[in-house]
């Protein structure tokens, strides 16, 4: 290329959008305005929600929570933070402040649409009940009496709880790895799992016998910004509408989870 | 479809005789207080926004200016924009209420301002001399490639085009052209309703790849979320009745595919 550099180094220079936009009283406000500012966006995680949020055999956060939630601070040209959360801890981490965004595989149901603000939905949980391969059980009924194992203190727990017949004998344990154990052990006839746990689970261990009896529901989930936030939700919107076009949302789906999901979900 | 620029400024008029239902007097003073709609066009001689041959202001932009304007109620005033890619500033100024001309939908660009949903869809075309063998992306490693300065560069960051390489930027369409002419560049990255008079000027140039759908869209500065809403719902109305693709057809002779809603 022969423009001479002084020439070259100007159309560079102009080239560089955020270096262009002055800032202007039409500037995004809010969080998103904090963001841009500092440099920084907050990201809460559940690294306890294996594929979404996990550690990597390094010790590092990983999960396709964790990998959008560097995409985005990426297309926000920011450095990422990432806050560890439980997940009783992630609501209020956000509602606090002390994060911007939720990617913590936070479902879109009663309990949190009135608290948060999602974004479009990028993907689904199932909960599903697990049993040994051949066992006669179809619905909740055909437990008639035997236990189910549920994971304390989550989430799926509490929702697949909700869901069981009044009197079903139901064992709370600490982790789903008990559970499975619990199940495999024949202390209980059922364990409630997330559908991509059980294919990662089968993955890895194909000859475990066990397989999906039935699914108890499915729900959305989404990034979250405050409530109050339109600018940033707007640009989150935009993000993933961006990314999934692209490829990107897809292939974070296919290597994590096993499989693309559907388009996000557009709210109107 | 290429219908001459006459007939498209007819068939313009004519599709705004069946526009959606007009929005309520007062709320369209609150959205835009001036009680017209400031678009800003930039008059680039591209099937987006050109003057016709009676001197009229016309193109697939223009049309949709009109659009949302009488679908809003209120009159157009078209603000030419200044040039030298600088048309996102002069929307955050203040100069105009939407910018109808502005980048394709990026996320470099989505940093400063909101991009209403699309209302078209261009592709990049890489444009060489003939004799380049040029047939995938693989060929081009190595090539000089020159693409329109400003906010098109942001479209780089595109996942299929990061396999480009640099890329250097050049002000328009005829200094692309140009510099492959005098073989200071080997190819030019053109939106392809520039590159088409691009390569009608050039015989020994020739279209090589294609990359995208690229969405183009109006933008609106951040915190307008009521006019975004309103501007949205005019063009869903409106793709709804099909006028969106009559005009995408007219104006860039290809049928506009189904539009992402963000």
């Amino acid at each position: 290329m022969d423009l001479p550099r002084r020439r070259l180094a100007g159309l560079l220079a102009a080239a560089s959008l955020p270096r262009l936009i002055r800032p202007a009283a039409a500037s995004p406000t809010g969080a998103l305005a904090r963001i841009l500012a500092s440099g920084e966006l907050r990201v809460g995680v559940w690294l306890g929600a294996p594929p979404w949020g996990m550690r990597n055999d390094l010790g590092a956060p990983d999960g396709s929570e964790v990998v959008l939630a560097q995409l985005l601070a990426h297309d926000l040209g920011v450095r990422l933070r990432l806050l560890r959360l439980d997940a009783a801890g992630r609501l209020p981490a956000l509602l606090e402040d002390r994060v911007d965004v939720l990617a913590a595989v936070l479902q879109i149901t009663p309990q949190t649409l009135l608290r948060v603000a999602f974004a479009a939905s990028h993907g689904e949980v199932a909960a599903v009940v697990v049993t040994r391969r051949g066992a006669p059980i179809r619905r909740f009924a055909d437990l008639a009496g035997q236990a189910i194992a549920l994971p304390a203190d989550s989430f799926l727990g509490e929702s697949v709880f909700s869901a069981l017949p009044a009197d079903s004998p139901v064992l709370f344990l600490p982790e789903m790895e008990d559970c499975i154990s619990a199940l495999l052990d024949g202390e209980v006839a059922a364990v409630a799992m997330l559908d991509s746990q059980l294919r990662s689970l089968l993955l890895d261990r194909p000859s475990l016998g066990i397989g999906e009896a039935f699914a108890v529901a499915t729900w959305h989930h989404a990034l979250a910004a405050r409530l109050g936030e339109p600018d940033l939700l707007r640009f989150l919107n935009t993000f993933l509408a961006l990314r999934w076009l692209d490829g990107s949302i897809p292939d974070i789906q296919q290597h994590y989870l096993g499989q693309a999901g559907t388009r996000p979900l557009v709210y109107r | 479809m290429r219908l001459p620029r006459r007939a498209l400024a007819g068939l313009a008029a004519g599709l705004l005789a069946g526009r959606p239902a007009r929005a309520q007097p007062d709320a369209v003073a609150r959205l835009l207080p001036a009680g017209r709609l400031r678009a800003g066009v930039s008059f680039d001689g591209s099937a987006l926004a050109f003057e016709a041959l009676d001197g009229r202001p016309d193109g697939l932009a223009v049309a949709v200016a009109e659009l949302l304007a009488h679908g809003l109620g209120v009159s157009l005033e078209l603000v030419p924009t200044q040039g030298n890619g600088g048309q996102v500033q002069e929307l955050l100024d203040g100069r105009f209420d939407l910018l109808v001309t502005g980048p394709a939908v990026n996320v470099v660009t989505a940093r400063a301002v909101m991009f209403t949903d699309p209302f078209a869809a261009a592709e990049l075309m890489l444009v060489a001399p003939r004799h380049e063998p040029v047939a995938s992306l693989a060929d081009v490693a190595g090539l000089r490639v020159v693409a329109l300065g400003g906010p098109m560069l942001a479209l780089l960051q595109d996942r299929p085009l990061r396999g480009l390489g640099a890329v250097l930027p050049v002000a328009g369409p005829t200094e692309a052209a140009r510099c492959i002419r005098r073989d200071s560049c080997d190819a030019a990255l053109l939106p392809d309703f520039v590159a088409r008079q691009v390569l009608a000027l050039d015989a020994e140039l020739e279209p090589k790849l294609l990359f995208g759908p690229y969405w183009l869209a109006g933008c609106l500065p951040y915190g307008q979320h009521d006019l975004l809403r309103a501007i949205n719902t005019v063009l869903y109305l409106a793709d709804g009745e099909g006028i969106l693709a009559r005009l995408h057809q007219g104006f860039l002779n290809r049928p506009l595919p189904p539009r992402p809603l963000f």
